[in-house]
């Protein structure tokens, strides 16, 4: 899969400053997309998107920290920079935990916003590859039928043919059937791949019987 | 309708002794203890259609003793006597008083065959036992001695001007009374035992006559003279005639005689019958009474009428006719009771005389003198006096209208009649035709009018048709006029065409209506009648609300209120004679036209007119109203009106005001007095023929429930007699008493009263003066003069020492008064100073020294103007000058502030008032001046720390919204800064878009501008400045706030909305301290939502307008405010935030009532907290 130029999504309610803003990042050589609400952005936003959003928090509807939940529920991970004009403790607190890159204040210098839009690049870098690998994986998952997708979960979780096939209400032989035809899908070699791809996919294990 | 009064002669003896028995109290026996109860008569329907009198019938179930009437005479005070086989009579036009030898023994007999009165005020009464003479109300016999016996039955009586009577009998004796002594003369020539007429010559000497025997009294013989030539058997009977001389009737031949010799003589047309009597009356008639064919009159021309049980009266035997002193003429009959044959006023022509139909809707005149009748259901008549004939209208076989509305004969000689039934018609040359409904609105055509341009208008239920000539116009509702059926047209005199329909009045300009209406703008709605008179005045009549004059620039209304009997007016007619003749729905009233105007005017309150109904010969009292012509003037000038029950006619020529004004008698007085058994009252009763008496009744003591029976006597009408009374002793003013005879009092006490009545006749002509009697009611002996005279000079005596007593400690009290009262004023803090009637000083205290820097022997005799200028003569103009003003008036007066001058010339404010004082020392007015200059200080002082106080919440304000601002602030400074870098980076490229850095360039000047702004804005919301008030837009101080807010409600996550009310006045008040307190509400609102959820996180900001005030409400949906605790947010350090200083609201509270406005807080129904902000509005000042 060959990878996109990186674009840099602004979010701003107030339309000087979004035109402003995207202005400068455009001088800066970034490809710039103003969004001028939360909504406008969630309607227009891209899975394979590449690079990162530029966020206000203060905006009526649906504010910045409020979108970065939404986001980070769909599990997008676009790196998000808040911009805002005034950024208490609190709200600080919140956007990092939610996983922000960085906390900006209006006014901002245009060097501590392109270092700051930068790194978010190359933390997307990162990102974007973990996401297209993810995707590639949940590709192949989505080719399971619900009764291969719960012998993979046993499996994974360490259970003996014979176990699964008890727990499943059938027999052992069933359950091998099953077991190969889930490693040909997920086209892994040996149970220590299926076990890493289904980490990585976040697939849980099935706790175990007492 | 009959209502006898039925009380027997027994009672009546009963209660005369009881009286008499009270111990000669009552005054009485002028009649000799005569006590007489009236019957009273009854009126009975008096339209009948003789064209000439109204008859009224009197028998004895009216309340005649007996139904006969034998004789008649008028006496001075006004009642009418007359004899009855069963009594002798006084009538006063409503009761008969029946006198019979049970109630007077003086009478000879109750059978009365004669009466006479002669020209000293002595009645003769001849009875059937003998003749007895009333004189000064007392009786006397004529006995045998002059040689009258019982069965001489007088049958004339003859009077010389110096009161002698010649006194012929049935049998054919004659006496003469001469000198108080009657005595019998000669038999005269003629048939013995028969009776003869006696009759008084020119020259004073006696004549008889008797069939055709004429004798004449020399003095010693009767000397025969010459004889009628005509020698008949039939009786010949004789009267006086008017202008001397007498008549004579032999036969059918009426003969005039003067000095025995014939001047005149006329044969009647036919016989008259059996005569009895003759009279004479004003008119020159001569009246034939017959004892067996009624009564005939023989006109001056000649003409001989006569009257029996076919025409009027119930019979034919007739004893007298008598003429009143009004005209009213009076029939006796000897079987049919008593007639009044009254002068018709009006002429009437009805179901009675052969119209067929009693609903007469249109009068008017007709070609050839007659006059239209338009009858509603029997179609169209004509009158040609007296004949009446029904006018067929008809056209090809095809029936006319039967329902006449209205009928017109124009100048051009055509007829006009429109119906309620069958449209318009009209007869021209070629005879009657219906006009074709499409040449009018519509059917029902309700009036009809020629104009001065001989332009006929027809108004009918659709709107309006005018005929000029052989063209014709509708007009209707597209011409202005509003839907209704005409009632009247009228041109005035600039020839303009007026009508009025249930809508209102309109004018025709020529091109369309134009509704008049009044000076309120409202409709003239119920005008039924228009007359247009010179002046641009307009008379119109109205259905329920009187008469109305318009005239230019002004209204004026003549109603009940003002006089008039009636309130519904249908027609107005005028007449030669200044004299306006209204048609309403009582009657007709006749009034001068200059009365009718005074009383517009103004300048009269009280309306002469005479009101004219059935009494006056009119069928109806309602006039026929609603269309036009209603009524309407012949050629001769008399005046016609349509009624509901015919027509009248009424000549104004021939029009008299009865202007006899009614004597007025009171006739008794009934009172009632407790017995020994308290509980139970026996009542009295005072008859008394003659009024005022020298002699005053004295009623007991205790007397009570008093009666007053009176009466006026006028014949005419009785029943429209009027009274008004008065009891001096009681009454300030006269009482109206309507049509009743009889004043009661019932809580009289003691003492004089003299009680008064007067009357007015049927044309409203007063006797002013009346009639009175004075009469007294006894005191008990406690209510008695000695008793209180001397009990009250006990009381005085007991009075004066006690005064003695008390005015020794008075003056002991007045002494340590004084002086109580100096030091009182003496410790007051404040300057207290006694003034005396002059406005001189006359005592000060300590404290004035002080205030105004005097020793207090330089300020006693100074003015107090000198201290304190413009003080007392402002504050009390000219009171000074009276005690009593002062003492009246200056009690609890307000102080005031004024200017007070101090000895060194340096002005202080002082605050004075002034109170009366009353005490020995001759002061009158107490004057405290307070000294408030440290109270003006204090204000200052407080004023500025209030100032200082508002200043501090508003940099407290500051820091509330500081967030608010970095944010308004730093997004314009972002966008610049961001902007410039972006241009610096594009100038930095090797192809420079010049274009981008031109537009980046015009976006920092605009961004620049913005927060510039802000700046200004802050800044007018923070200055420390002087309050300025001036008129303000509401809305536009609330959308500011919601700017400068704006980020602060993002960052609280708020919603805001506004509803602002359109078109609100202006308030004046200080635009910035309005705006804070705003701010101020917004944020609470803010902070009470911090902890609601997101949906419940909604301000609302609304401006309404409130009577006079404007109103802003800030509401939230937060948690609210305790209800206790809803008042007391508003005091200094109470708040609900954690971090509240608590001055918010309570500065705004002072700010808000600063500008005489009001801030308080609600809960809301379903959640959360609503701040209202009202402020009066500057009126007349858009915001």
């Amino acid at each position: 899969m060959s990878r996109p130029a990186p674009a840099i999504y602004v979010v701003d309610d107030e339309p000087a400053v979004l035109k402003a803003v995207g202005r400068l990042l455009r001088a800066a050589s970034f490809d710039v997309i103003t969004l001028s609400s939360s909504r406008e952005f969630l309607a227009q936003y891209d899975h394979a998107a590449h690079g990162c959003i530029v966020l206000d928090i203060e905006m009526p509807d649906l504010n910045g920290l409020d979108l970065q939940g939404t986001l980070g529920a769909e599990g997008m991970g676009l790196p998000i920079i808040f911009l805002t004009g005034h950024g208490d403790i609190p709200k600080t607190v919140r956007a990092i935990k939610q996983g922000a890159v960085d906390f900006l204040t209006k006014p901002v210098d245009e060097r501590v916003l392109i270092d700051a839009v930068r790194a978010a690049i190359a933390k997307d870098q990162v990102y974007w590859q973990a996401r297209i690998e993810i995707a590639e994986i949940n590709r192949r998952l989505a080719t399971l039928t619900p009764r291969e997708h719960e012998v993979l979960r046993h499996v994974i979780s360490g259970r003996l043919n014979k176990q699964t096939a008890a727990e499943l209400g059938t027999v052992e032989q069933t359950i091998k059937v099953h077991r190969g035809r889930v490693m040909e899908k997920l086209n892994v070699e040996s149970l220590a791949e299926l076990v890493k791809l289904a980490e990585r996919a976040g697939i849980s294990a099935v706790p175990p019987v007492d | 309708m009959y209502c006898v009064v039925t009380r027997t002669a027994s009672v009546s003896r009963r209660l005369t002794r009881a009286a008499l028995g009270i111990g000669q109290r009552v005054l009485l026996a002028l009649l000799s203890g005569l006590v007489v109860l009236p019957a009273v008569a009854a009126v009975r329907p008096t339209f009948r259609y003789d064209p000439t009198y109204l008859i009224d019938t009197w028998e004895i179930e009216d309340g005649l003793p007996e139904n006969s009437a034998t004789a008649m005479v008028q006496t001075a005070d006004g009642y009418l006597w007359f004899g009855t086989f069963a009594g002798l009579v006084r009538f006063d036009g409503v009761n008969f008083t029946v006198l019979t030898t049970s109630n007077t023994p003086e009478l000879p007999d109750f059978g009365i065959v004669n009466l006479h009165l002669d020209k000293s005020g002595r009645m003769w009464v001849s009875t059937y036992g003998g003749m007895a003479v009333l004189a000064q109300n007392k009786w006397r016999r004529v006995d045998k001695s002059s040689g009258w016996r019982d069965g001489d039955y007088a049958r004339t009586f003859a009077e010389r001007e110096n009161g002698d009577l010649l006194v012929t009998t049935f049998n054919g004796k004659v006496f003469e009374y001469s000198q108080d002594t009657l005595k019998e003369l000669p038999r005269p020539p003629g048939e013995a035992g028969k009776g003869y007429h006696g009759l008084v010559g020119l020259t004073g000497d006696w004549w008889v006559t008797q069939h055709e025997s004429v004798g004449r009294w020399d003095g010693k013989q009767w000397i025969p003279t010459t004889s009628p030539t005509h020698a008949l058997a039939a009786p010949s009977i004789s009267a006086h005639a008017r202008d001397g001389g007498a008549w004579m009737l032999i036969g059918r031949d009426l003969i005039k005689l003067r000095e025995g010799r014939e001047i005149s003589r006329r044969t009647l047309p036919q016989e008259p019958g059996g005569a009895w009597s003759l009279f004479e009356d004003s008119r020159g008639n001569v009246w034939i009474c017959t004892y067996d064919q009624g009564v005939c009159r023989i006109a001056p021309d000649g003409e001989m009428r006569r009257w029996n049980t076919s025409n009027g009266l119930v019979y034919n035997g007739v004893r007298f006719v008598f003429e009143d002193r009004e005209g009213n003429l009076w029939i006796g009959t000897s079987g049919g009771g008593l007639n009044r044959f009254k002068p018709r006023r009006f002429k009437a022509y009805g179901v009675e005389n052969n119209l067929p139909e009693r609903v007469v809707k249109s009068v008017s005149p007709a070609p050839g003198g007659g006059m239209w009748i338009g009858t509603y259901g029997k179609g169209l008549f004509r009158v040609d006096a007296p004949e009446i004939r029904e006018v067929p209208l008809s056209t090809a076989g095809r029936a006319g209208p039967t329902y006449v509305q209205s009928v017109l004969t124009d100048r051009a000689g055509r007829t006009w009649v429109g119906s309620f039934d069958q449209g318009l018609w009209v007869k021209d040359k070629s005879g009657w035709r219906r006009i074709p409904d499409q040449c009018v609105g519509g059917g029902n055509v309700t009036s009809l009018f020629e104009d001065s341009r001989n332009r006929v208008w027809m108004g009918d239920g659709q709107g309006v048709t005018m005929f000029d000539g052989e063209s014709s116009n509708i007009y209707a509702a597209e011409h202005g006029l509003a839907h209704g059926a005409v009632r009247c047209f009228a041109e005035d005199i600039a020839g303009n065409i007026w009508l009025t329909n249930p809508a209102g009045v309109f004018r025709w300009t020529g091109s369309r209506f134009i509704e008049v209406r009044d000076a309120e703008d409202k409709p003239f709605r119920d005008m039924s009648w228009l007359k247009s008179e010179a002046g641009g005045v307009m008379w119109m009549g109205t259905l329920s609300r009187g008469l109305l004059r318009l005239r230019p620039g002004g209204l004026d209304r003549i109603d009940e209120r003002t006089g008039l009997p009636a309130a519904s007016f249908v027609g107005i007619l005028e007449d030669d004679r200044g004299c306006f003749w209204l048609a309403t729905n009582r009657g007709v009233i006749r009034v001068l036209r200059r009365a009718l105007e005074a009383v517009a005017d103004g300048k009269e309150s009280r309306l002469d007119y005479q009101l004219l109904g059935l009494t006056d010969g009119l069928p109806s009292v309602e006039c026929a109203g609603g269309q036009q012509p209603a009524c309407a003037r012949d050629a001769n000038g008399s005046l016609w009106f349509a009624t509901v029950k015919g027509v009248a006619s009424i000549d104004p020529a021939d029009f008299q005001v009865n202007t006899s004004p009614p004597t007025v008698e009171i006739e008794e007085l009934i009172y009632s007095v407790p017995t020994s058994d308290r509980r139970k009252l026996r009542q009295f009763r005072e008859s008394r023929f003659t009024a005022p008496s020298a002699v005053r009744p004295s009623l007991p003591q205790g007397s009570r429930h008093i009666e007053l029976h009176y009466t006026g006597l006028s014949f005419a009408a009785p029943e429209k007699v009027r009274f008004e009374t008065m009891l001096e002793g009681r009454d300030a003013e006269w009482q109206d008493m309507g049509d009743r005879r009889i004043a009661y009092f019932n809580d009289l006490g003691p003492g004089n009263y003299v009680f008064r009545v007067r009357a007015a006749n049927n044309d409203g002509v007063w006797n002013k003066a009346g009639a009175s009697l004075a009469f007294a009611i006894e005191p008990f002996f406690w209510q008695t003069l000695w008793f209180r005279v001397g009990t009250g000079s006990l009381l005085v005596l007991v009075g004066a020492a006690a005064a003695w007593l008390i005015s020794h400690q008075r003056h002991r009290r007045a002494r340590e008064a004084n002086e109580h009262f100096r030091q009182v004023v003496e410790a007051s803090l404040h300057a207290m100073i006694s003034v005396n009637k002059q406005g001189r000083i006359v005592m000060v205290n300590s404290q004035a020294e002080t205030v105004f820097g005097y020793r207090r022997e330089e300020i006693i005799g100074l003015r107090v103007e000198q201290l304190i200028p413009g003080g007392l003569r402002e504050q009390n103009p000219g009171r000074l000058n009276s005690p009593i003003d002062l003492g009246a008036n200056t009690t609890g007066a307000a102080t005031r502030e004024l200017t007070a001058r101090r000895k060194d010339g340096s002005e202080i404010p002082v605050e004075m008032g002034v109170n009366p004082v009353c005490n020995g020392s001759g002061a009158l007015a107490l004057v405290c001046v307070i000294d408030i200059t440290a109270r003006r200080q204090m204000e200052r002082d407080v004023a500025r720390q209030r100032y200082e106080l508002s200043h501090l919440s508003r940099v407290n304000m500051l820091g509330e919204l500081s967030g608010s601002l970095a944010h308004e602030l730093n997004q314009p400074l972002t966008a610049i800064l961001s902007n410039a870098q972006a241009a610096q980076r594009f100038l930095s490229h090797e192809d420079v878009d010049l274009n981008e850095v031109r537009a980046i360039l015009s976006d920092i000047v605009s961004e620049d501008k913005r927060a510039g702004e802000v700046i200004r804005r802050l800044r007018l919301l923070l200055k420390k400045g002087e309050v300025q008030s001036q008129p303000m837009d509401v809305n536009e101080a609330v959308q500011d706030v919601m700017k400068l807010v704006h980020s602060d409600l993002l960052n609280h996550g708020v919603a805001a909305y506004t509803e602002l009310a359109a078109g609100l006045p202006a308030v004046t008040a200080d635009r910035v301290q309005i705006q804070q307190v705003l701010v101020n509400l917004v944020m609470n609102a803010c902070d009470a939502m911090g902890a609601s959820d997101r949906e419940h996180r909604k301000l609302l900001v609304s401006t309404a307008r409130d009577n006079g005030d404007v109103l802003i409400r800030v509401t939230d949906e937060g948690c609210g405010i305790s209800p206790e605790r809803l008042d007391l947010i508003f005091e200094p350090f109470v708040t609900t935030k954690e971090h509240g200083m608590g001055l918010g609201l309570s500065v705004c509270r002072t700010i808000v009532a600063a500008h005489a406005g009001r801030l308080w807080a609600t809960n809301n129904a379903s959640r959360g907290a609503c701040f209202c902000v009202s402020l009066p509005a500057c009126e007349g000042v858009a915001a």
